[in-house]
């Protein structure tokens, strides 16, 4: 079913608050239901465990409530049926036992599929009755009782209506509508009514209220009444409702105003009731308060206009040297004051806009412990799982971009890391086997890693697989190193995996890891300790728009290398070279690592090192594997504002982006790690040749 | 006109390179501007020249073979035309080195003929659209979709 065809119009910003606040919720309830569940029945001993059913039963009520206030029928039933069995549960009536928590977690997760559905604009698939009548049966009967105590009187509704906080101008209008018994979808008509009557009025109440509209029931045979104050126009009132479909019967009365005497009396009592209801939403507001929301394309633009800042207040900096050397010194000291506090000005908004960009990496490890649990059940291996480091901050754009790869290290981890209780036992280790994920800064680099202690990676096998696959020959298979090896596990078409399980091996594989990490400038690496596991980190860049860099001169152009991947610079005076091969060797930390020039990497490149004595040499490191590169000459550091590359030049291997400098010219970034493996390529295929 | 065939007419700016006239519609033209300072990208394709940075976009300069010979690294030492080339989803600013601009004019684009393949040079074949004929010879029509080099596979 379309959600349009359905009567319900949301724009796609509507849907996307929806389906955030969606996500957020079912996030909260699965933690705390992840933590019923781990106490192994013993939950509720403790006094935060109250809190945390009280933040569940919350959870499933707003996700009933919004879902209710859309005609989003399927959830609204779900997360109905969900809330009263944790009412059951808050209020001590339903033992907070696995079997309430194994159940709800299902739910969770069917409720997960109809917020993607709905993410997407897609039709929502079924939730499967068998699930509801399982919270029910669980659930305590007073809470149908609950809900079905709640239809109101006309007075009701008009003290209500009085309450309102604006005065009341004009008569107050009685809307009677008919829904007709013959309509598929009574609840999203009778909302559709009450939102017309919304619409047109300054103040209105209405029995159903909207946020009662439950489960596509209405329960007073198709009844609504609304209340309204402030209409300028009633006959299009009637118009409007009368043209909704599915309405059979409109009526509309004008009211006296003003209450019966022993109405007014009893407006304390009710004033207090309202009071605590209240304070339940303005708990959950006032923790909101001090937070917005706010799209992150908007974000985006404001970062760039900062960037667009820090370039000019660099160019302005130079602009004002050229000032003193024009005999205009005392204007150039002027204005160098007032443009030396604009640009500290500068910077810290360009911290601050970044520092906003930042989120807690917990955002996206908090799924993780759930799918855990998922893969431990479905597999047969015994495995303890934690987490560290989830704290630590990351760009909102890395975030998304290292979900998928971490997924599919994790289930690599399972599937392929960790071996079966037996074989543990028969090696001597402990038959629960340990994977953890964690996160922690390293300069200017976050490093994500997934560990395990499992058996390691079988080197030989890879190289194996790799030729059975045609990746490698023979004769290449001799000449690589262990890294070489292990590099082959990013290829496309790799998979050592025998059959492909239901955990991972489903056709997606490193090489789509490798890819979407690169694509936020990062990188990915593989620790291999044969018999006692292995590693997989994930070296990500602290922010997505700047990177301190160094400045060098190769061919009388200038190039940017990022700083963390800079090992060390040495005068090319100071080094005694090795030429015993193709490429020039250089003594570096008790080992020889190989010397590049730019134009090994660029056959065609025209504007080349010089190689004099007066050149530099950039020790740089791939991975774990470090070489030199050839320069003119190091023109110092700077904090370089990163600027994308578009076709017909934005993919080529070594060169990731650019930047502009003070004087308006551009200056290319290059990535240590992409030159190196174009070079390694390039040689593995000269050999070949 | 002759009636039988609806006219097109179009506000163009004509151009030299290599001493060959060259017509481009107006409306696909962003901006003309003196073009230097360009930053010499190692491993683009044949006709990109480098980059240069207009007004915090960076964009590719295309430099057509037998343009005039010029230093394009120094300051403004060359012309260049700013065309949108449309792309995928968004426009690709690109700066067309030219040896000179010579008239805005206005032309007949149903009179295009198609064009010899021998009279246009291979790096421009794709945008080229057609020919006018002219007393004072040919006039070859450029669009700018054909103008963005494809991506050349350095490592394949």
């Amino acid at each position: 079913m379309d959600w349009d065809a359905e009567g319900i119009d949301l724009s796609a910003e509507e849907r996307m608050t929806l389906v955030t606040e969606a996500e957020e919720e079912l996030d909260r309830a699965e933690d705390v239901l992840l933590q019923i569940e781990a106490a192994a029945g013993n939950f509720g001993r403790r006094d935060e465990d109250q809190e945390r059913l009280d933040t569940l039963f919350r959870s499933m009520h707003t996700l009933k409530g919004n879902a209710a206030s859309i005609g989003w029928e399927g959830m609204t039933g779900l997360a109905h049926a969900a809330e009263d069995l944790m009412q059951g549960v808050r209020d001590g009536e339903v033992p907070p036992a696995e079997a309430v928590a194994d159940v709800l977690l299902r739910s969770v997760d069917v409720m997960r599929g109809l917020t993607a559905a709905m993410a997407a604009g897609k039709a929502s698939p079924a939730v499967p009755p068998a699930l509801v009548e399982e919270m029910q049966a669980l659930s305590v009967p007073t809470a149908e009782e609950y809900y079905a105590g709640d239809s109101r009187s006309s007075t009701d509704l008009l003290r209500q209506l009085e309450a309102g906080e604006e005065d009341l101008d004009g008569p107050i209008f009685e809307v009677k509508v008919m829904i007709s018994a013959d309509t598929d979808i009574p609840a999203v008509r009778a909302l559709q009514v009450i939102l017309a009557c919304e619409e047109e009025a300054a103040q209105m109440v209405s029995d159903p209220a909207k946020d009662d509209i439950d489960g596509g029931i209405l329960d007073d045979g198709g009844r609504v009444t609304c209340y309204l104050a402030g209409i300028d126009d009633p006959a299009m009132l009637q118009t409007r409702v009368g043209d909704i479909e599915g309405v059979e019967a409109v009526e509309i009365n004008r009211q006296e105003k003003g209450l019966p005497d022993h109405l007014s009396e009893e407006e304390e009592d009710t004033a207090e009731e309202d009071n605590g209801e209240a304070s339940d939403a303005s708990l959950v507001r006032s923790a909101d308060a001090r937070q917005i929301r706010v799209d992150v394309a908007l974000m985006d633009r404001l970062m760039n206009q900062v960037v667009e800042m820090v370039i000019n207040r660099n160019r302005l900096s130079s602009l004002i040297d050229t000032l003193g050397d024009h005999g205009l010194a005392d204007l150039s000291e002027e204005m160098g004051a007032t443009v030396e506090q604009m640009a500290g000005i500068t910077t810290s908004l360009q911290e601050d806009i970044m520092q906003t960009r930042l989120v807690p990496l917990d955002n996206l490890f908090r799924r993780f412990p759930r799918m855990m649990r998922n893969l431990r059940k479905s597999s047969s291996k015994e495995f303890e799982f934690t987490i560290d480091g989830g704290d630590t901050e990351i760009d909102r754009s890395l975030l998304d971009a290292i979900g998928d790869p971490l997924i599919h290290i994790l289930r690599n981890a399972v599937d392929h890391g960790v071996e079966d209780p037996a074989v543990r036992e028969a090696n001597g280790k402990d038959p629960v086997a340990h994977i953890r994920l964690s996160a922690f800064r390293q300069e200017n680099y976050i490093m994500v890693e997934v560990a395990d202690d499992g058996g390691g990676l079988d080197t030989d096998a890879i190289a194996a697989q790799a030729k059975e696959r045609g990746l490698i020959d023979v004769d290449s298979e001799r000449r690589m190193s262990e890294e070489d090896v292990l590099d082959l596990l990013f290829t496309n078409g790799f998979s050592t995996s025998e059959e492909v399980t239901e955990i991972s091996g489903r056709g997606v594989g490193l090489d789509v890891v490798r890819r979407d990490v690169e694509e936020v400038n990062g990188t990915v690496l593989v620790e291999n300790h044969p018999g006692r596991g292995s590693a997989f980190r994930l070296s990500l860049p602290l922010t997505v728009t700047t990177v301190r860099s160094l400045l060098v001169d190769i061919g009388s152009q200038v190039y940017v290398i990022p700083l963390g991947s800079i090992r060390e610079t040495i005068r090319l005076e100071a080094v005694d070279l090795h030429h015993t091969g193709d490429t020039p060797m250089l003594p570096f930390r008790g080992d020889y690592i190989p010397l590049f020039r730019l134009e090994d990497f660029f056959p065609e490149c025209d504007r080349a090192a010089s190689g004099g004595d007066e050149g530099y040499i950039v020790v740089l490191s791939m991975d774990r594997r470090d070489y030199g590169l050839l320069v003119d000459g190091l023109l110092g550091e700077e904090e370089s504002v990163i600027k994308p590359l578009r076709r017909p030049i934005g993919n080529i291997p070594g060169i990731s982006s650019a930047t502009i400098r003070p004087d308006g010219r551009v200056a290319l970034i290059l990535d240590a790690n992409g030159l190196f493996k174009e070079m390694r390529r390039t040689a593995r295929r000269a050999v070949n040749e | 006109m002759n009636g039988t065939e609806h006219a097109q007419m179009h506000s163009m700016v004509t151009f030299l390179i290599d001493e060959q006239e060259y017509g481009m519609r107006t409306e696909a033209i962003r901006s003309i501007i003196p073009v230097g300072n360009v930053t010499y990208v190692p491993g683009a394709p044949a006709s990109v020249a480098g980059v240069i940075n207009l007004r915090g976009d960076i964009i590719p300069v295309v430099e057509l073979e037998g343009t005039r010979a010029r230093d394009l690294s120094d300051e403004n030492e060359g012309l260049a035309l700013v065309v949108e080339v449309p792309d995928e989803a968004e426009h690709i600013a690109v700066a067309l080195v030219v040896d000179e601009v010579t008239h805005v004019d206005r032309a007949d684009f149903a009179k295009l003929e198609d064009t010899d393949e021998l009279m246009v040079a291979r790096d421009r074949a794709a945008a080229v659209i057609g020919v006018l004929s002219r007393e004072e010879g040919p006039l070859l029509i450029l669009e700018p979709t054909g103008l963005l080099p494809e991506e050349e596979e350095v490592g394949a």
